[in-house]
């Protein structure tokens, strides 16, 4: 029979306490360094749906984006305080008054393919992405470019339409992930093969149910990532994966539910992690028609709804209450404006006011999932009763909702995610072209709309706070959403595994600095 | 018997051409298309467009089906358009699982139904009989959802911890480790199955222990174990075989709950995968195989017959 170190260490000082020290006096650093080592190990996550596709360019789910974040870069990153960091360019610079981008790109990163990443790539991804051929989902979110060059090896320029002083944030979204030339021949192919550079590459891919990944060893973080590998599961039943996070098949349970994360926060030995971010639903009141085209009838909704109450009842008071405006703390520009609270005399005034006085009937029409729509549609309906809202409720499945009633000029319950930066959601949500402007408010309201154009096209950063506070305190006051409140991102990990930090977009999972202890089921593979 | 094989397999064909025609009119009438769910929210004219057009959603309906139907005739068997992959890549692993574990349900099932059938035949109208019939109800008339909930509640949770909560592992993980994972679905759907082909044991051999030429056997001597083993299970199993070939269908395609609950990549997690994302392409090479499956199934349930009564004779 052998008799390793280890067994000999183990076999004499367990529970003694002198295993570490012994071990250096006896042994030198190298054991020492073992007992104690960051390195190794597989990570298990789970999360209940998407990963269909691990194609950086046309993925869609949080999921995928969290897979392609460990293969791929970026040009930059989003860290988990919401600054815009390095990744692959080591910096960059506006010129032109923010209507012109270049990028230095870090020398000596390798792809997994075994080449430099060089400027000619990112100058590739990035028309490729541009290309309407390929019909990338979420090319409109990546700004107004209107050419790339590669000006020398290491040096990328992007050539916009109009100034826009956040372009570097876009350049952290899933979909600007940076592809290897070779790869983007054959767009079919990756949606299963990887041409990345980042810190993990491709072991399996089973669509629809599981990816792993295992550590590059050359990645240009040198002596990152420690852990060996990463598995991420998809359980459909949520049952199914509490009970295999218990169990400890997994390590990481991903986007929970406020029910999961108060079982997690329950659990010996497991962290439930909750990160105010910038996620909501909304109620969209349109804006070009009776009733809701007098702003009367708008603000007196609005006064109905006891935010805190809401946010108890829907999240379990994991969140931030919010002033229907989608900006959150958690952006730059948030402004802090007094808080609307519950006013049901005031909301029968305005009613009245607006000629109401015998009360108002209308529908709000909700899609199935997430639950949060039907929920915040029923609270909704209940705290709006006593001042005169007669609200009816309808529930529709996901398809259904988007052919008839999504972005159709009708009332429904909306739902979007924490974005990049407040410039990104405020555009989606208000403006007539660049957005979708669901709540018809744009043509009536077309100095506040010229405001979001100003702030963004602006580089001076003070005269931005200025715009998006004015911008916030019109659509509080007068805008076409409810919006009650942002819900926290629950997620639950157990504490054996260490420096994991929750992104408030929660899938920018940066795993590179993550590891286990010694106590971690799965810390030797 | 070479004729009535190549009938049956043609008329099989047919059919199998009619689900796919069905399910093409199904999938067209619903609201949406897999583009407008793979943009949600996020959709612009532009890009919806641009995606429908890529996907080739924007030809009329039949030239699409046309198309599919050529690739098909082909041998290609198209591509998701939610996982933008071959489908035959797709499905692969997931005909695997899903056989694999019909294989472990089917024969525990076979293996736990037809004694227990044939001891509750035997002692019919006995408590033994009465307890073996309850016992098999409450298998079938429990939810397979619930079935499953509780057995990972109780087998798979912290406490007990025996197997996996669900998932696969490949063959190369170990054989205990492959054989672990496969234990909870398995036993699941042992417990829902097992009524049926108990209660046709049963009932079959009730039927058969009356007959005139059983009797004969007894009068003329014969034990009771070569009157029950030589002449009546041969007869008494017949209507067995028919659901057992039914069974075969159901554990290919419509075991969807018991897959999700156990987060099993199987055909039947596919199919409604592909319900959900409208991928057409991918929902119909699925449907196709448990359509086949089903009525393959049932082809060689007449030849078993046959086998089992050579009275049965096709033309």
């Amino acid at each position: 029979m052998t008799y390793s170190r280890r067994d000999f260490l183990r076999s004499t000082a367990i529970g003694a306490g002198l295993a570490a020290p012994l071990a250096q006096t006896l042994f030198g650093p190298s054991v020492a360094r073992a007992q104690g080592d960051k390195h190794g190990g597989t990570l298990r996550i789970s999360a209940t749906f998407g990963l269909s596709t691990i194609n950086p360019v046309a993925h869609i789910s949080g999921a995928e984006w969290m897979a392609t974040r460990w293969l791929y870069n970026n040009l930059t990153r989003l860290n988990v305080k919401r600054e815009v960091v390095p990744d692959l360019a080591e910096s960059w610079a506006a010129s032109e008054g923010g209507r012109m981008w270049t990028f230095k790109l870090r020398r000596g990163v390798q792809f997994h393919i075994g080449r430099e990443v060089v400027a000619d790539d990112a100058v590739a991804t990035m028309q490729t992405i541009l290309d309407p051929k390929t019909a990338s989902p979420y090319r409109g979110e990546i700004g107004p470019i209107e050419r790339v060059d590669a000006i020398d090896k290491y040096t990328v320029r992007f050539t916009l339409r109009a100034p826009f002083a956040d372009f570097p944030a876009m350049m952290t979204l899933p979909v600007a992930r940076i592809v290897a030339r070779e790869g983007l021949g054959d767009l079919k192919a990756l949606a299963a093969k990887e041409f990345g550079s980042g810190p993990f590459r491709l072991r399996e891919f089973v669509p629809g149910d599981r990816v792993t990944v295992e550590r590059f060893p050359s990645y240009y973080r040198s002596g990152l990532p420690y852990l060996d590998a990463v598995t991420l599961k998809i359980f459909p039943e949520p049952t199914t994966e509490l009970t295999a996070f218990k169990g400890k098949e997994t390590d990481l349970i991903w986007d929970v539910s406020p029910d999961l994360f108060s079982q997690v926060a329950g659990t010996p030995g497991a962290d439930a992690m909750a990160v105010p971010g910038g996620t909501f639903a909304n109620v969209i009141l349109p804006s070009d028609k009776p009733p809701f085209n007098d702003s009367r009838v708008r603000e007196a909704l609005k006064y109905t709804v006891d935010r805190t109450k809401m946010l108890a009842a829907i999240h379990g008071a994991h969140g931030e209450l919010a002033n229907d405006h989608p900006v959150s703390s958690a952006y730059t520009f948030y402004a802090q404006l007094p808080l609307r609270t519950p006013d049901l005399g005031k909301a029968k005034a305005l009613l009245r006011e607006a000629g109401h006085g015998g009360g108002i009937s209308f529908k709000i029409s909700v899609a199935a999932s997430p639950p949060i729509r039907e929920q915040m549609a029923v609270i909704l309906k209940e705290m709006a009763k006593p001042a005169g809202f007669n609200i009816d409720v309808e529930v529709l499945p996901y398809d259904r909702y988007l052919a008839q009633v999504w972005n159709k000029g009708v009332p429904y319950v909306g739902f979007y995610a924490t974005r990049p930066t407040a410039d990104t959601i405020l555009m989606k949500l208000y403006h007539p072209k660049d957005g979708l402007d669901e709540g018809r408010w744009a043509p009536s309201h077309a100095e506040a709309v010229k405001m979001l154009e100003q702030a963004r096209e602006t580089l001076d950063v003070a005269q931005r706070r200025r715009l998006y506070a004015q911008f916030q305190k019109v659509a509080r006051d007068d805008g076409p959403f409810i919006i009650p409140f942002f819900r926290s991102e629950l997620s639950g990990k157990w504490a054996y595994v260490r420096d994991f930090r929750l992104n408030p977009s929660n899938f920018e999972m940066d795993l590179e600095e993550v590891w286990l202890t010694a106590d971690a089921p799965r810390k030797k593979t | 018997v070479a004729f009535y094989v190549a009938r049956r397999t043609l008329s099989i064909a047919l059919v199998l051409v009619l689900i796919s025609l069905i399910v093409f009119v199904a999938i067209h009438v619903l609201p949406g298309s897999a583009a407008t769910l793979i943009l949600g929210e996020y959709a612009t004219p532009e890009s919806l467009r641009a995606l429908e057009r890529d996907m080739g959603l924007d030809r009329p309906f039949v030239l699409q089906y046309a198309a599919w139907m050529g690739g098909v005739v082909t041998g290609d068997w198209g591509y998701s358009l939610a996982m933008k992959q071959p489908v035959t890549a797709i499905v692969g692993l997931r005909l695997r699982n899903s056989a694999l574990l019909a294989g472990f349900a089917l024969v525990a099932v076979a293996l736990i139904a037809v004694p227990l059938g044939t001891l509750a035949a035997l002692r019919r109208g006995r408590w033994l009989d009465l307890a073996i019939l309850t016992g098999s109800y409450i298998g079938i008339s429990v939810p397979e959802f619930v079935t499953g909930m509780v057995l990972i509640l109780v087998l798979a949770g912290p406490s007990l911890h025996l197997f996996p909560t669900g998932d696969y592992a490949p063959l190369a993980a170990g054989l205990r480790t492959w054989l672990s994972h496969l234990v909870l679905p398995a036993l699941t759907l042992t417990l829902v199955l097992l009524a049926h082909v108990l209660r046709q044991t049963r009932s079959g051999l009730v039927e058969v222990l009356q007959s005139a030429y059983v009797r004969t056997a007894r009068l003329k001597g014969a034990t009771e174990r070569r009157v029950v083993a030589r002449h009546a299970l041969r007869n008494g199993l017949l209507p067995a075989v028919t659901v057992i070939a039914l069974d075969l269908g159901y554990l290919m395609g419509g075991i969807v709950v018991v897959e999700e609950v156990f987060a099993y990549p199987g055909m039947g997690r596919l199919i409604l995968y592909a319900i959900q994302n409208r991928d057409v392409p991918l929902l119909q090479v699925s449907i196709l195989i448990v359509a086949a499956t089903y009525a393959f199934a049932n082809f060689a349930a007449d030849l078993a017959y046959a086998w089992l009564d050579p009275r049965i004779r096709y033309q």
